[in-house]
C-alpha cells in the first residue's frame, strides 16, 4: 500500500500531507505516557508487517495491520504510522519521500473510525465478540485504505493509473482476508494473556470525553 | 560499433520504491533487464517504459513471467527505464553512458577486437580466431550481466541489521517521548 514518488500529482500530495499533519497533531495531543508502550509495540508490528509479502497473481502485496493499530490506538495511529513510514522509506526504500503524507493518510485515516466503531468498549466484551470485531477491523482497515489509495490514483494526472485504480481494491482482497484473521487472533490473544492492553482503549476514550 | 566498448563503461543508477526493484543492462544493440519485488517475486506482465535523456518516451514493453524484458536500441545514449505495476508500485533506473576518450593500449586493442578491426600479425588461414573472439566477447558480456544482476540483488536485499535498527529507532523514540511527556507532567 506504499505509494511511490513520481506517480501522484502535486495538488493531491500537498493536500494529503496537510491532512496527515493535522492527524499527527491530534494524535500527539492524545498521546499519554501510559499509552506509549502500546503505541511502540504496535509501531513495531506495523514496521515488521511491511516486510511480510504475499505473492498475489503476477505481483506482490504486504500486510499493513492498520486495523489493529486503529482499534487499539485511534488518532494516535497517525504519529505511529508516520514514524514507521519514515523508517521504512529510509531503511528499505518503501514508498517515497514526497508521498510520506499521502501514505500516512492512506494507512492511518481508516484507523480513526475503526477505533470509534469497534475499539471504545473493547474491555467490556467477551472473547468471541472481540475476535469478530478484530476480523471486521482488519477487513475494513485494508478496504478503506485501498479506497483512499484508488481515489488518489484516480484524481492524479497519470492517465495509466486512472485506468487501473479499480484493480487496486481487487489486489488487496487476499490481504483483507489474511489481516482479518491475524487482527482477530492478536486481539483474542491479548484478551487471554494481557487484557490490560485492551483497557488502554478506555484511557483513550476518556481523553475524548 | 565504436560504442561497444563504451557500453562496458555504462553505469546504472537505481531508484526504486516500495520493494519493486528494476535492473537494466545496456548491451551492444539492446537493453536487457529484470524487475522483481523485494521478496524476489518476479514482476510479471508489467509495463516497462524506455525514455531518452530528455524524458521522451521511446519504447514500451511488457515483462515476461520471469520479470525480464528487452528493448532494441539504435545507438548508445543515456536512457531511463521505468516500470509501473498495476498495484501502484514504481521503480526506475538510469543508464548513463560514459565516454572514455583516452584509452590505454590494452583498451584500444579490446575496442578494436569488438569492432572487428584487430589486425593479426600472422593472420590465420581460417576465420576461426575471429569467430572465437566474437564468442568470447559475447560470453564475457553475458557473464558481466549475471554479475551485475547478482550485485543488484545483493544491494537491494533487506538485511537483518536494518530491521533491528528500525526496531531500535522505534523503541528509542518511544523512550524519548515517554521521558519528555513525563517530565512535562511533573
Amino acid at each position: 500500500m506504499h505509494i511511490a514518488d513520481g506517480i501522484i500529482s502535486t495538488p493531491i500530495l500537498i493536500g494529503s500531507s496537510l491532512l496527515a499533519l493535522g492527524g499527527v497533531s491530534v494524535g500527539l495531543k492524545r498521546l499519554e505516557p501510559s499509552k506509549i508502550p502500546l503505541a511502540a509495540m504496535l509501531a513495531a508490528i506495523f514496521f515488521l508487517s511491511g516486510l511480510i509479502h504475499l505473492p498475489i497473481g503476477f505481483g506482490s502485496v504486504h500486510l499493513v495491520m492498520n486495523g489493529l493499530c486503529g482499534i487499539l490506538l485511534g488518532w494516535v495511529a497517525f504519529p505511529v504510522m508516520l514514524v514507521v513510514l519514515i523508517l521504512q522509506v529510509v531503511l528499505f526504500g518503501f514508498g517515497g519521500i514526497t508521498t510520506l503524507g499521502l501514505n500516512t493518510l492512506v494507512m492511518a485515516l481508516p484507523a480513526v473510525p475503526l477505533f470509534y466503531l469497534f475499539g471504545r468498549d473493547l474491555p467490556q466484551l467477551d472473547q468471541k465478540t472481540i475476535f469478530q470485531r478484530g476480523c471486521l477491523a482488519g477487513v475494513l482497515g485494508i478496504f478503506l485504505g485501498s479506497l483512499l489509495m484508488s481515489t488518489a490514483f484516480y484524481f492524479s494526472d497519470q492517465k495509466n493509473f486512472q485506468e487501473i485504480s479499480g484493480l487496486i481494491l481487487l489486489f488487496h482482497i487476499p490481504v483483507m482476508l489474511v489481516e482479518s484473521i491475524v487482527t482477530g487472533s492478536i486481539l483474542t490473544f491479548l484478551y487471554q494473556v494481557e487484557p490490560r492492553w485492551l483497557q488502554m482503549n478506555s484511557v483513550l476514550s476518556q481523553a475524548d470525553n | 560499433m565504436k560504442y561497444s566498448f563504451i557500453l562496458l563503461m555504462a553505469i546504472t543508477t537505481n531508484v526504486s520504491a516500495h520493494g519493486l526493484h528494476l535492473f537494466a543492462n545496456l548491451q551492444q544493440n539492446h537493453i536487457d533487464g529484470r524487475a522483481y519485488y523485494v521478496d524476489q517475486t518476479p514482476a510479471s506482465y508489467e509495463q516497462v517504459f524506455l525514455y531518452d535523456s530528455n524524458d521522451k518516451l521511446l519504447q514500451k514493453a511488457l515483462t515476461s513471467q520471469e520479470g525480464t524484458f528487452r528493448f532494441k536500441i539504435d545507438k548508445a545514449q543515456n536512457f531511463k527505464v521505468v516500470i509501473q505495476s498495476d498495484d501502484g508500485h514504481r521503480a526506475e533506473t538510469q543508464i548513463t553512458v560514459i565516454e572514455k576518450p583516452n584509452l590505454s593500449p590494452l583498451e584500444q586493442q579490446l575496442q578494436q577486437a569488438i569492432e572487428g578491426k584487430l589486425q593479426h600479425e600472422n593472420p590465420p588461414q581460417n576465420c576461426k580466431t575471429e569467430a572465437l573472439e566474437k564468442n568470447l566477447i559475447s560470453i564475457l558480456q553475458q557473464e558481466m550481466q549475471i554479475l551485475k544482476e547478482q550485485l543488484h540483488h545483493y544491494e537491494n536485499k533487506i538485511r537483518g541489521h536494518d530491521v533491528l535498527g528500525g526496531l531500535g529507532y522505534i523503541f528509542g523514540l518511544a523512550g524519548f517521548f515517554m521521558y519528555i511527556l513525563t517530565k512535562r507532567k511533573t
